[in-house]
């Protein structure tokens, strides 16, 4: 038996570690670790409740607007405070273009080079005049040595699959995307003001309204983001999936799935959210009401001082470090139950979500997929590696689709006479909030508690504490540790098996851990030098 | 667009690490003549920014050992090894893919501070909060005498 330790994972957001047991070809136990601290809620106590949703963009450069969507949220739930139709939709653009930007960034950047090899593409003899400049670009960027994002790669792994061509041809799109990934962040910036950390959704509204310019930039950056995922990456999903088919039956891991909804269509009215809330437990047809009463965070095999399992209302950031050990305490993230449930969050969680609610759009896309694919009539093959990456693909055809939609409304509404961007408020004395929203990578949760109209308690719960969670008071293994056991390891020294199931959960680690040690007050500094 | 482009890179919630940032909003209003970007992080959503400019100037914290109490430093791009993560992008990163594809502004610099205190709070250190005057002197004496 073998113990295999990555760490860190690279081409995921932060720091994680992973260990697997493997034995005889396959997994047989995994412990996945956090191993960054960060201190965003203990930052947030006693300050202004309406500072939030800035400081809370902050736990991340490469998500900041969900963070930021949230946590208006919640104090628009304290307050009692409903934004005008306007400012709702302009809210539902900007996160748009962030889900287009992540999708794009991991179908390519961070999850591509897991089956795309490198060393192969340069092995392509290509006809086309487009692709031998490809060729030749990639080949001089190679001998001048930087092979920069590629030389993590296990090239020449018997699971790399695709012939030299099409490695090229993906090489010559994930070229495309790097380009593509920042129009979408220039397409945050028209309405957000700027990005990262977008600053023109305050609760309440909008600070100002969206100028008919601005509509007709955004309208038409848009149609190039829309080309580039229905014509480009919808392609490379085609192409790819059946040379790794086999992934579709790896890699499932809790097989429960929980969304809190995400894109409004009203004010606050999660229910009628374009991806609705709910939760999809295993063995059961039913989908259930996602409540976030039913929310608790253990933490025995975590880093901290208490140890009874909280919901986040009333949660606590109080660290205590231990030694690492996976038989006892081995991760800076808290483990979050539903009704005492692992659960996975993130795009295959609210695809399969929609098509149990008979979300028309989603339906259509998910049947047409699996029709393709040859699996007509059996979703049962997305709960697996490829569904995950399906379900980013899908959910990026099915996004941009509305996006389109969403800014005729609000062409629409800003030419009605009177329209309103604000709604005004007054910070509550007292008061609790939350707010429940979707980042691309999965559920996301802001808890505020106010009392002399500052913040008293502020906790996160973010989609990668639920997904790369350790285990929790039952001895239950997180989803990223579930969905791990049984995966086949060619080769214990390269595990590039390993890496695709972590990487098809996309983890980001920077928001999922959120404490610093107060007593030696030691904090990783990510420098840009 | 101006084709010359200012941004500040740091974490504003610690301290004099976000000095890049504050220092930038500081000395605005003498910048006419350029684009400026109080980015905070650097990110790959910064591709888009800085895309086909003539000249990029990066200010950014120091590290707090530095001998110095200012630095200016060009960025080369040559040979820069990258790894892969959206996080921990940083200039040097964003440079060897500007070069990747054949988007590489002309001239690079950093301009970096040396911080008093880094730690987790909102602002300044009084003691960087004194100095932002003789600062702003510095560097526009180095933007006059640095040849794009």
């Amino acid at each position: 038996m073998a113990r295999v330790v990555i760490d860190p994972i690279t081409r995921i957001e932060g720091h994680l570690r992973i260990e697997v047991e493997v034995s005889r070809g396959r997994v047989k136990d995994a412990w996945s670790s956090g191993t960054l601290f960060r201190g965003i809620e203990i930052i947030l106590k006693g300050r202004d409740p309406r500072d939030a949703w800035l400081v809370t963009q902050r736990i991340c450069g490469v998500c900041p607007v969900p963070h930021g969507l949230t946590s208006v949220f919640a104090l628009e739930d304290a307050a009692g405070v409903k934004p005008p139709l306007p400012a709702v939709i302009v809210r539902n653009l900007i996160e748009g273009t962030q889900y287009l930007h992540s999708h794009i960034l991991w179908f390519y950047h961070l999850n591509g080079l897991d089956y795309v090899d490198i060393v192969s593409a340069l092995k392509a003899s290509p006809k086309e005049k487009s692709m031998k400049q490809v060729k030749e670009k990639l080949a001089a960027f190679v001998k001048r040595g930087q092979l920069g994002p590629f030389t993590n790669g296990y090239w020449g792994h018997p699971a790399y699959k695709l012939p030299p061509d099409i490695n090229l041809v993906v090489v010559a799109h994930y070229l495309q995307a790097l380009e593509m990934q920042a129009k979408a962040s220039k397409l945050t910036a028209i309405f957000g003001g700027k990005m990262p950390m977008h600053m023109n959704t305050p609760p309440g509204g909008l600070t100002k309204p969206p100028t008919a310019e601005e509509i007709k930039a955004f309208s038409e950056g848009l149609k190039e983001l829309k080309a580039f995922v229905n014509n480009v990456m919808y392609q490379d999903l085609l192409t790819l999936a059946p040379y790794y088919l086999d992934w579709a039956g790896i890699g499932k891991g809790v097989g429960n799935y929980l969304s809190w909804g995400v894109f409004d269509s009203a004010p606050a009215s999660p229910e009628s959210r374009f991806l609705p809330p709910g939760v999809l437990l295993k063995g059961k047809k039913r989908l259930e009401k996602a409540s976030p009463e039913e929310v608790k965070e253990h933490v025995k095999h975590s880093f901290y001082r208490y140890s009874r399992p909280l919901n986040p209302a009333e949660g606590k950031t109080e660290p205590g470090f231990k030694k690492h050990d996976t038989e006892k305490t081995y991760s800076w993230l808290k483990a979050p139950r539903y009704d005492g449930k692992p659960m996975e969050v993130g795009p295959l969680a609210r695809v399969l979500i929609a098509y149990h609610k008979n979300v028309k759009p989603v339906k259509k896309e998910v049947d047409a997929l699996l029709e393709k694919l040859g699996h007509k009539g059996n979703p049962g093959i997305l709960q697996s590696v490829l569904g995950r990456i399906a379900a980013r693909v899908i959910e990026s055809k099915l996004i941009v689709e509305e996006m389109e939609k969403w800014v005729a409304d609000l062409e629409k509404e800003m030419k009605k006479k009177g329209a309103r961007v604000y709604t005004g408020y007054k910070v509550p004395k007292k008061g609790e909030g939350i707010g429940l929203w979707e980042a691309p990578r999965g559920a996301l949760g802001h808890w505020i508690r106010i009392k002399n109209s500052k913040i008293e308690n502020y906790q996160c719960v973010v989609p990668t504490t639920w997904n790369a969670s350790p285990r929790d008071d039952k001895h239950q293994r997180g989803p990223l540790e579930e969905a791990l056991v049984g995966t086949p390891v060619h080769d214990p020294k390269k595990p590039l098996e390993v890496l695709r199931v972590v990487h098809s959960f996309d983890p980001c680690i920077a928001c999922a851990v959120h404490v610093i040690d107060p007593r030696t007050n030691e904090v990783y500094r990510i420098r840009a030098v | 667009m101006k084709k010359n482009l200012i941004v500040g890179v740091g974490n504003v919630l610690m301290g004099d690490e976000g000095v890049g940032v504050y220092f930038l909003q500081f000395i605005a209003p003498e910048l006419k003549d350029f684009d400026i970007l109080p980015a905070g992080s650097v990110t790959l959503s910064t591709l888009s920014e800085l895309e086909n400019r003539d000249c990029v100037i990066f200010i950014d914290a120091l590290k707090e050992d530095f001998p110095e109490e200012t630095a200016l430093f060009e960025v080369l791009g040559e040979n820069i090894p990258l790894k892969f993560s959206a996080h921990e992008i940083g200039i040097s990163e964003l440079v060897s893919l500007l070069q990747l594809l054949d988007r590489k502004p002309r001239k690079i610099f950093v301009f970096g501070i040396r911080p008093f205190s880094v730690s987790p709070r909102m602002g300044l250190s009084e003691e960087m909060e004194k100095r932002l005057p003789e600062l702003k002197r510095k560097f526009l004496e180095m933007l006059s005498a640095v040849s794009f």
